[in-house]
């Protein structure tokens, strides 16, 4: 197995797989920092290109672009308020409020750092549990699945801020939206008002964009003023955001852990990975009010998860060809031009593409993370560039970022639309997050569901894993409301005593 | 119109929205209307909850609404008026390049739009607003329709001109 983990290594550092990695870094970073192109439809695009190569450069070359795109994207998001990715849109709310605050160095650093982190103990966790998680995952099936899911969606009750009542209405209107298009398993059409375009449902892409970015750009025009409203925007900050990730080190962890678990679910993906980590970031925090107004946990927390998902959603497409998301479905199609099959023969025969894999993912983003750092003090200072300047490429990013995924101009009419429903609900104080989490994981819990209770009936609830993730997701879901009355409880016990005393 | 009336309105539009996807879905077969009804009537019912202390915060006297968490202060302090006029102002400019993506095509609206917004809304000397326009044409041009072979709209007035 060492000599198989050597060897990998020994593949992607020579020529011209390391070649092939690099310019697959360059594209991811390109791909991550331009809304609308996805990973996914990035690695599309280049697979093409596979056709001639071996297993190990052509792994260098599409899991290099792929693994990189999560840490670039958070770029965008922090500096412009405009997510880069779909799986950076958390990063928004507290990375972009710091870069207004003039701390778009300790963001930019804390997401970085957070996101190398990610993307190396996504790596190691490939390395770690390829071997030993495969007895574990055949005990997995739909309704642990939708347990996880469900877990996800417990966590809005950390994202609902101040009003819970809200949080909980914007979750049920995106679980609602999340049912736009062909009910599962029936033909039925649901709340697509005759539209063949939104047959498929809404589009993660022009949500996320209209519900984040056309805020931001609003707030922008509306002020005139540079992105960084208090005019510092101090390069320094950046060695402060790495420091960040040590303090808290143990949410990291945490985090990185949550990535990598939600990369293994399949069809959960980095878009749920990052809430459920920000939710899970709020929920542990000893101040929750802080998050929302440029708290570096919460910058730290969705970049970590969203960079580890990448490592996760290999271990089940590379064991058993599951794909854990869109970009691993893709990959999938690159095995198979490949002639290769997941499975047992990549963890006996093609061991060393395997651990190649996961070199990759480390060794792309330690790459990332020094082509931003050469470039960071660039792209700090365009914090500082007019609101004249800055709000004409931001808007043609928001247009060519709703248009790109499906090439078509209805997307860009929804962006706008949710960007309305994003503006009412940034100025009459609704939570945004909690829609999009409901939005992403909707249609999984209730596909996840039938299948369930189709397979099991209602004794689904009662499988072992399943019951305890159910109560997990319980806990999860009332913790933010019993811990206030346990802080006080606490209090009263301490002066009881200190009265005795 | 004050803020609590304001939010009083849009959480009327959202009670619209929940009762009318819970008659909508109540219309589908059973395994598609289970999950939607499951969704859309305890959150109706959420909604009904808000707005009745919302109604409460609405009447005049009472405490304005909770700013919520993303709520910020206004560092600038604009009034609320000049806020409507520039907020207005910008959907315009939305709007325009909407119509202009779909008579135009993306090229020569983002060009246009980025040169015409430097100048008259960030009031940027000629120089800048060009050094804006070519940015966001090389962009549209160079990023997504050479390199990323993103079929861009030609634009519908192009086509019918035959000029595409």
């Amino acid at each position: 197995m060492l000599e198989a983990l050597i060897a990998g290594l020994w593949q992607i550092l020579s020529w011209p797989a390391i070649g092939l990695m690099l310019i697959g870094v360059a594209v991811g970073f390109a791909v991550g920092i331009l809304p609308g192109i996805g990973g996914a439809s990035a690695l599309a695009l280049m697979l093409p290109f596979v056709f001639k190569m071996s297993p190990q450069e052509a792994f260098a070359f599409l899991i290099g672009m792929s693994a990189v795109v999560a840490m670039a994207g958070e770029i965008t998001s922090i500096l412009f308020g405009v997510p880069g990715e779909p799986i950076t849109a958390a990063t928004v709310i507290d990375g972009h409020t710091m870069a207004k605050q003039g701390r778009a160095g300790r963001a930019l650093g804390a997401a970085l750092a957070a996101a190398l982190t990610g993307g190396i103990l996504g790596g190691v966790s490939l390395i770690g549990t390829v071997l030993i998680i495969e007895p574990f995952f055949t005990k997995f099936g739909s309704p642990e699945f939708l347990m996880f899911s469900v877990m996800g969606i417990a966590f809005v009750s950390s994202l609902t801020g101040r009003s819970p009542v809200k949080g909980f209405i914007a979750a049920g209107l995106g679980l609602l939206l999340s049912e736009v298009g062909q009910a599962p398993g029936s033909a039925t059409l649901r709340f697509t008002f005759d539209q063949l375009l939104l047959w498929d449902g809404i589009p993660i892409v022009p949500a996320t964009l209209g519900l984040f970015a056309v805020p931001e750009l609003l707030d922008m025009a509306i002020h005139r003023t540079p992105i960084a409203r208090r005019g510092v925007t101090d390069i320094s900050g950046i060695r402060e955001g790495f420091m960040d990730v040590l303090r808290h080190r143990w949410l990291a962890l945490r985090c990185a852990i949550i990535g990598v678990v939600v990369g293994i679910a399949p069809g959960i993906g980095g878009s749920g990975a990052q809430w459920v980590a920000y939710g899970h970031a709020v929920q542990s925090a000893g101040d929750p009010k802080r998050f929302g107004r440029g708290a570096v946990e919460g910058v730290i927390a969705p970049s970590i998860a969203a960079g580890a998902e990448r490592g996760g959603a290999l271990i089940p497409t590379v064991v058993f060809g599951i794909p854990g998301s869109v970009n691993t479905a893709v990959l999938l199609g690159a095995f198979i031009i490949l002639g290769l099959v997941p499975g047992r023969q990549m963890l006996t025969t093609h061991l060393n593409v395997t651990f190649g894999m996961a070199w990759t993912t480390i060794i792309a983003n330690v790459f990332t993370f020094v082509i931003a750092l050469l470039f960071a003090r660039q792209l700090v200072a365009l914090t500082r560039v007019r609101a004249g300047l800055m709000v004409p490429p931001l808007l043609v990013l928001v247009f060519l970022g709703a248009y790109t995924g499906r090439n078509t101009i209805f997307d860009i009419v929804l962006a706008l639309a949710f960007g309305a429903l994003g503006v009412a609900m940034v100025e009459f104080g609704w939570p945004r997050a909690p829609l999009i989490l409901g939005l992403v994981l909707g249609d999984k819990i209730e596909n996840y569901l039938m299948l369930s209770v189709a397979r099991y009936g209602l004794e689904f609830l009662l499988r072992p894993l399943a019951l305890v993730l159910l109560l997990a997701s319980i806990a999860v879901a009332i913790s933010p409301y019993l811990r206030p009355a346990i802080d006080r409880w606490r209090a009263r016990g301490a002066a009881r005593a200190g009265a005795s005393a | 119109m004050t803020r609590a009336r304001a939010d009083l309105i849009f959480t009327g539009v959202l009670a619209a929205a929940f009762a009318w996807a819970t008659f909508e879905a109540s219309t589908f077969p059973d395994e598609a209307k289970l999950f939607p009804l499951a969704v859309a009537i305890p959150a109706f019912a959420l909604v009904l909850l808000h707005a009745a202390g919302a109604l409460r915060r609405a009447r005049p006297g009472t405490a304005a609404a909770d700013p919520g968490p993303e709520d910020e202060a206004d560092e600038e302090e604009l009034s609320p008026r000049e806020r409507a006029r520039r907020g207005m102002g910008f959907l315009g400019w939305i709007a325009a390049m909407l119509a202009g993506v779909w008579l135009v095509g993306f090229v020569t609206t983002c060009a246009l739009i980025a040169l015409a917004y430097s100048r008259v809304v960030g009031r940027e000397s000629w120089r800048a607003a060009l050094g804006v326009a070519l940015v966001s044409w090389g962009l549209v041009f160079g990023v997504f329709d050479r390199v990323l072979h993103v079929p861009l709209p030609e634009g519908e007035l192009l086509r019918l001109l035959g000029v595409s």
